[in-house]
Order: structure tokens, then C-alpha cells, then sequence
């Protein structure tokens, strides 16, 4: 009896079933069904309900930031798209607005928390603009992942717990700027700002940076934010005689003052340090002017040379969007990094559990290793120098200058008891 | 610290000086605008602005700044004349403030379709290797390309004076300024006068579009501050007269230079108070032409 029902079950075993059979058994191991595989994570993930994030973004979306803000608006869609297709988070990114405006930032962040119910806020591009969305994260209690500098945000009348800075302060970057200017381009300073709380804070820091590393500053300058016209600083700039200009300018009062500084060959006369810049920036400008001037910058797409975690980012930017990323795209595409994988290692989206989990977390998402500083939620990272290329040295049309120095970890930030916080 | 001297005060008067031709060169077409056409052309800024990105894609098209610079100004003006038949006259006739409102409007509109014809990142433009690099006397820094537009600043309000006072279109414009009714009764239509008078203007805006584009950035907000600083110097100046614009950009332009030696933060404010004084003393401003505009 046993010997037929062999028979017959190899009678009937042809080589198509076994081949059907085969198929069914050894697909469904590849597929993961029974203990993972090949797509393993993903059907596990499908089998427990990825959880939704909602993350609102406050950026510039029009106005002479517009270009900033929708690249970073793109970054931040980016890596949400890359979640949602990992099926590790379902994360949406919503953009609004902000017009780099206060009052218009305050009514979007309130917006983004009482209407579409976001669990995490992210921006901005400018200091004050930061203000009014921390000023929402604090009375709404939705965390703020703050992506712009502020030395501001982080004194005690406008810092919480539910805010976590992302970016540099005031005083970093003038430190991380001073620093690389101190040891390598002079120590007889001319310092020329754009007339405005960020230009102050800057100021305040270049005096405190020539302090510390033994720099004179021979002559200041305040020039209304926004001047078209820098000829008329120069005369006074070139009798001081300075070793270094160093500027507080960003965005259009940037390219104007290095385009005019550029036309009086003051490049020939000093070295011209800027506290800050951006890839935006840097493409309005002739190359011929940028060339030899230095810059400070949060991130230049060419650190993917030297750091692994800037080059997935550049890949993934620059394949998807058709460019490198700006400063901002990578604060933006960072920020959402952080906030998604937050919640994922407290398997809530819980504020408190999550920050906790954030304080003194290690990462590096972009721009080298870093860590969320316990006491005052300031990411502890580097700034970065570069200088502008010679025209000629250009290879492409997103190639505007080499990193030649880096700055930052905790000597550059203002330690928690001099800024007065702690949680 | 700077010591103040005699030649940084030289220095800073002779940059105060080119600075007052750019502002020469956009108030004159304003001031033409505003004393011919009693209308108040807020567009003027983006007119401006339309010239430097011509200048910059002309340049870019044909590869000689000077083809460039000739035909922004030229496109400009036709971008005018064709803005002025075909937006400004229709309103012309009603309410006084229908212009004023359209061309508040067309700002936005020029503004918009730059960034999508350009993109939002602004746009550089090379100095003409003709004029690049800078004469130095001394102490005295002077680009020659800012050099070349001094020579501009001085030599078109002049040509616009020669236009205007020996020229028999010249007499007509500004006899349709003072009886419109009187030059449609020999045969000449005001309407006409209005078109040209625009477009003039507007050609004098893009032209000082074209010619900053090498040394200021070039992007579709550019055209902002400007005007106003432009609507100062035509009220500092007066009103319907060229050599008004042309004195009042000069002193704008020595002004803010000055107030940068003394104390940078007040160099956009202090010609805001000129302005006031000068209108308690000349309300008309300093050669504001009698019956325009009151």
C-alpha cells in the first residue's frame, strides 16, 4: 500500500510540479515570508504598520531666498521619498512658505501644528525667522528641529527643551572662521558687517575670536542689509591697510560687495574672508571674482572627497534634483534624518521619549561625525573653509571652490554654562 | 584705527560720484516719465532690471558686452513702448490711479517672468576686458570701467538736454507737457508723444540696467531699492527739468559716500532726511519745473 502511494506520489511528481513546487517553496523563503531574505525587511516592515510622520517645514519658497528654500524643499522630500520606499517610516514632508518673514513664519508653523497635525517643525534660512517657529515648537510643545544658525535661539529666554539645533551659532562660526584666518592668512583685521541682528551677533564673535587668538582689528564697518553699492567702504578699507577683510554678509550683499571689492583689486591688497556662503551664491557670482576669496560654509558638495556620509548624500541629491546640495538642502535632508530616526530608535513618537533618546545620540548624517550635545540640544559638529578656484582649475558648472580647512567640536560652541542652559 | 584724511575724503567723494551717475542715468527716464506723462512709473526699477538680464543673455547669445549693452537698451525700450500701447493707454484716460496701480502690478509680472525665463539664482555679467582692472593715482583707486560710466552719466543727460531743447520733436514733447489740446489741434496726436516719451524712458532705465550688470549682481529683485533711492533723486532734483536728476544724483551719491565715512549704518537713512529738508525748503525740489504735477 505504501509502495503505491510512493508510486503514485512520484508518479504524479512530474517535472513540471516539481519545478511549480520548487518555485512556490523556494520563492517564498526568497521573498521572506517564512524567515526573511532578499526582501525580507520589507514584508517584515509591511507586517507591522510603518509609523507616520508628519514633519512641516518652514522655508523660503519665494523672494530673493526663493532658490534656497525649494532646493531644500526638494532635499527634504527626498529623503522622505527614501523612507516611504524603504518601508522602515510613512514620512511626509510639508513645505510652507515662509517668505523669510517673522509674522508670516508664525502664522505657517501654527498653520502646519493646528491644521495638518505635524508631529515634528524644521527650518528655516534666517535667524528670526527661526525665533517665531521656536516660539510655536515651545507653546505647542511640537518639537522644532532648528536647521539655521542662531546664537539667539540658544540663550535661555528662547531655548527649550523641544528645540534641537541643528546648525552653528554666531559665535561658532566666527570662531571656526577667525581660527582658520588667525593661523593662516594674518593677524591685522578689517572687519566690515551688514547692519542687522546676524551681522551684530558676528561682530560680537570676531571681537571675542581676536581676543582669543591674538588678532588686531584695525577698522570696523556697518553697511546697511541689502546695500547695492560697496564702493564707498572701500577707500576707508584700503588706508586701514588690514591683512584680512573679513565680511558678515550673506546672499545678494555678498556677490555685490566681492564683485565691487573684485573691480578695485582690493584681492591684490588683503585677503577677503567671508563668514559665510552658500552654492546658490557662489553660482551668481563670476568665477573671476570668487577666485582667492575664502569663505566659511556649513557644507560644500565637495566634502564628498573626504567624508563618506557627504558623498551618499551628493549622489542621492545630485541624481534626483540635478545639482549638488546647498548648505540648506543638507540642514533640511539631515534634519528630517534625525528626526525620523529619533522616533524609530524610541518606537514612539512621544516628544519626550523621543528626545531623550536624541540627547547625546552620535550620528553622522552628512557632514562627519557629530552628536546632540545633552545639555543644550546643540549638535556638536565642524564648520568648513573654502576657498574660491581659478577660473581656470573650474571642472564643471557646480565647481566653485576646494575645502582648505574645517573647525568646530566643542571648543568652537559656547559650552553649556557660559550660555546659561541646561535640561 | 582709519584716520580721516584729505585724500580718503577725496577717495570717497569721487566714489560718491560715479555712484550719483547710475542714479543719474535710471532718475532722468523717471523724471521724464513723471514730468511728461504725469505718471508715477513704479515699473521703472523692473525696467532696469529687464535691461541687466537682456545685457546678461545678449552677452552671453553674441559674446561682445558692447552689442549687449547697445541692444538691452534698445529691446528694453520696445518692451516699453509696447507696455505703454498696449497696458497704459487703455487706462490712461480714467482714474488717476489705474496707471499707478498697473505699474505697481507690472513689477511682480517682470519679476515672475524673469525667474521662469532665468531661473531664481541671479546671474553675473564679466566687466568688458576693454575696461577691466584700475587706475591707481595714489591713494585713488578708480576702476576704469566705473570710469567709463561717469563718461555715460555725464554725456546722455546731455544728449537728452540736446534732444529736448534743440530738437523739433524735442519742443513738441514738451509743448504736448504743458497743452496737450492745443498740439492735437496742429495735427499732432498726444497719444503718440506719450508712447515715445515712455519709451525713452524706459531705454534710459535699461541702459543703466545693462550698464551695472558688470559691477552689481544681476536678479529680479535688483530693481527695488533703486527706485527708491531713483524717486528720491527725482524729488531731490525737481520735477520735468534734466539738469534736476542729474544734480540730484551727483549729491544722493556724494551723500551716501560721505555718510559711509562717517557712520556706515546711516548711509541709506541720511538721504531720506536730505530729502525732507529739501522739500521744507524747495518743495518743488531743487529745479522742479513750475505747474507739474500740482
Amino acid at each position: 500500500m505504501k509502495e503505491e502511494k510512493k508510486k503514485g506520489f512520484l508518479k504524479r511528481m512530474t517535472r513540471r510540479n516539481f519545478l511549480k513546487t520548487a518555485g512556490v517553496v523556494g520563492g517564498s523563503f526568497a521573498l521572506g515570508v517564512g524567515s526573511g531574505g532578499l526582501f525580507g525587511n520589507r514584508f517584515s516592515a509591511r507586517a507591522a504598520a510603518p509609523i507616520e510622520i508628519k514633519i512641516g517645514a518652514l522655508l523660503p519658497l519665494s523672494g530673493p531666498y526663493g532658490i534656497e528654500g525649494v532646493w531644500a524643499q526638494k532635499s527634504g522630500e527626498l529623503i522622505a521619498a527614501r523612507y516611504n520606499r524603504e518601508g522602515r517610516a510613512k514620512v511626509t514632508f510639508l513645505a510652507r512658505d515662509d517668505k523669510a518673514t517673522p509674522g508670516v513664519a508664525i502664522a505657517r508653523a501654527r498653520e502646519l501644528v493646528e491644521n495638518d497635525k505635524v508631529d515634528w517643525l524644521t527650518g528655516t534660512l534666517a535667524g528670526h525667522t527661526a525665533l517665531s517657529v521656536n516660539q510655536v515648537s515651545r507653546e505647542t510643545k511640537v518639537p522644532y528641529m532648528c536647521i539655521t544658525q542662531s546664537d539667539q535661539i540658544m540663550t535661555p529666554g528662547e531655548w527649550h527643551k523641544y528645540m534641537f539645533h541643528l546648525s552653528q551659532t554666531n559665535h561658532m562660526i566666527s570662531h571656526a572662521v577667525a581660527s582658520y584666518t588667525s593661523e593662516n592668512l594674518g593677524k591685522k583685521w578689517y572687519i566690515l558687517i551688514a547692519d542687522y541682528a546676524w551681522g551684530q551677533a558676528n561682530l560680537m564673535g570676531f571681537h571675542a575670536a581676536a581676543k582669543a587668538f591674538g588678532a588686531q582689528v584695525i577698522g570696523e564697518d556697518k553697511h546697511p542689509l541689502g546695500t547695492t553699492d560697496y564702493s564707498t567702504y572701500i577707500p576707508k578699507i584700503v588706508a586701514a591697510k588690514p591683512e584680512v577683510l573679513l565680511l558678515s554678509q550673506y546672499g545678494r550683499d555678498e556677490v555685490n560687495a566681492l564683485k565691487q571689492f573684485h573691480e578695485y583689486g582690493l584681492k591684490k591688497m588683503m585677503h577677503i574672508v567671508n563668514i559665510v556662503s552658500g552654492l546658490p551664491i557662489m553660482k551668481e557670482m563670476d568665477q573671476e571674482v570668487f577666485e582667492g576669496t575664502y569663505s566659511g560654509i556649513h557644507f560644500y558638495w565637495g566634502l564628498q572627497d573626504k567624508i563618506a556620509s557627504a558623498k551618499r548624500v551628493v549622489a542621492h541629491i545630485m541624481k534626483e534634483a540635478g545639482h549638488p546640495p546647498s548648505s540648506l538642502c543638507v540642514m533640511t535632508y539631515g534634519g528630517v534624518i534625525e528626526i525620523v530616526e529619533g522616533i524609530l530608535r524610541a518606537g514612539t513618537k512621544d516628544p519626550e521619549a523621543v528626545i531623550k533618546g536624541m540627547e547625546g545620540h552620535k550620528f553622522d548624517n552628512f557632514r562627519g561625525p557629530e552628536y546632540w550635545r545633552k545639555c543644550d540640544h546643540q549638535a556638536i559638529h565642524n564648520y568648513f573653509i573654502v576657498k574660491g578656484k581659478s577660473p581656470k582649475a573650474v571642472k564643471g558648472e557646480w565647481d566653485f571652490a576646494e575645502v582648505v580647512g574645517q573647525h568646530g567640536g566643542e571648543k568652537a560652541f559656547k559650552s553649556c554654562k557660559e550660555l546659561g542652559l541646561s535640561t | 584705527m582709519v584716520q580721516f584724511s584729505l585724500p580718503i575724503l577725496c577717495n570717497q567723494i569721487v566714489t560718491g560720484v560715479v555712484l550719483g551717475m547710475i542714479l543719474v542715468l535710471l532718475a532722468s527716464g523717471l523724471s521724464l516719465i513723471l514730468g511728461m506723462m504725469s505718471l508715477i512709473n513704479f515699473a521703472h526699477g523692473a525696467f532696469y532690471m529687464v535691461g541687466a538680464y537682456l545685457c546678461y543673455y545678449l552677452a552671453s547669445q553674441t559674446g561682445n558686452f558692447w552689442v549687449a549693452l547697445i541692444l538691452a537698451a534698445v529691446v528694453a525700450g520696445l518692451v516699453g513702448i509696447v507696455t505703454e500701447i498696449f497696458l497704459l493707454r487703455p487706462v490712461s484716460e480714467g482714474d488717476l490711479s489705474l496707471p499707478l496701480l498697473l505699474t505697481f502690478g507690472l513689477v511682480y509680472v517682470f519679476q515672475d517672468v524673469i525667474r521662469m525665463l532665468f531661473g531664481l539664482v541671479g546671474k553675473g555679467v564679466g566687466t568688458p576686458s576693454l575696461f577691466s582692472g584700475a587706475y591707481i593715482w595714489g591713494s585713488l583707486i578708480m576702476p576704469k570701467y566705473r570710469l567709463f560710466i561717469i563718461i555715460c552719466g555725464a554725456v546722455i543727460p546731455f544728449l537728452l538736454w540736446l534732444f529736448m531743447k534743440k530738437t523739433n520733436l524735442g519742443l513738441i514733447i514738451r509743448a504736448s507737457t504743458l497743452d496737450s489740446g492745443m498740439v492735437e489741434m496742429l495735427g499732432i496726436e498726444p497719444k503718440r508723444i506719450r508712447t515715445l516719451v515712455f519709451g525713452i524712458g524706459i531705454t534710459l532705465a535699461g541702459f543703466a540696467g545693462a550698464l551695472v550688470a558688470p559691477i552689481r549682481g544681476v536678479n529680479p529683485e535688483m530693481g527695488g531699492d533703486i527706485l527708491i533711492e531713483s524717486f528720491i533723486v527725482v524729488i531731490v532734483g525737481g520735477i520735468g527739468s534734466i539738469k534736476g536728476p542729474f544734480i540730484g544724483g551727483l549729491i544722493i551719491g556724494i551723500l551716501i559716500s560721505l555718510a559711509s565715512l562717517f557712520y556706515g549704518e546711516a548711509a541709506n537713512i541720511v538721504i531720506y532726511f536730505f530729502m525732507a529738508i529739501i522739500l521744507l525748503v524747495k518743495p518743488r525740489g531743487l529745479f522742479g519745473v513750475e505747474g507739474l504735477l500740482e
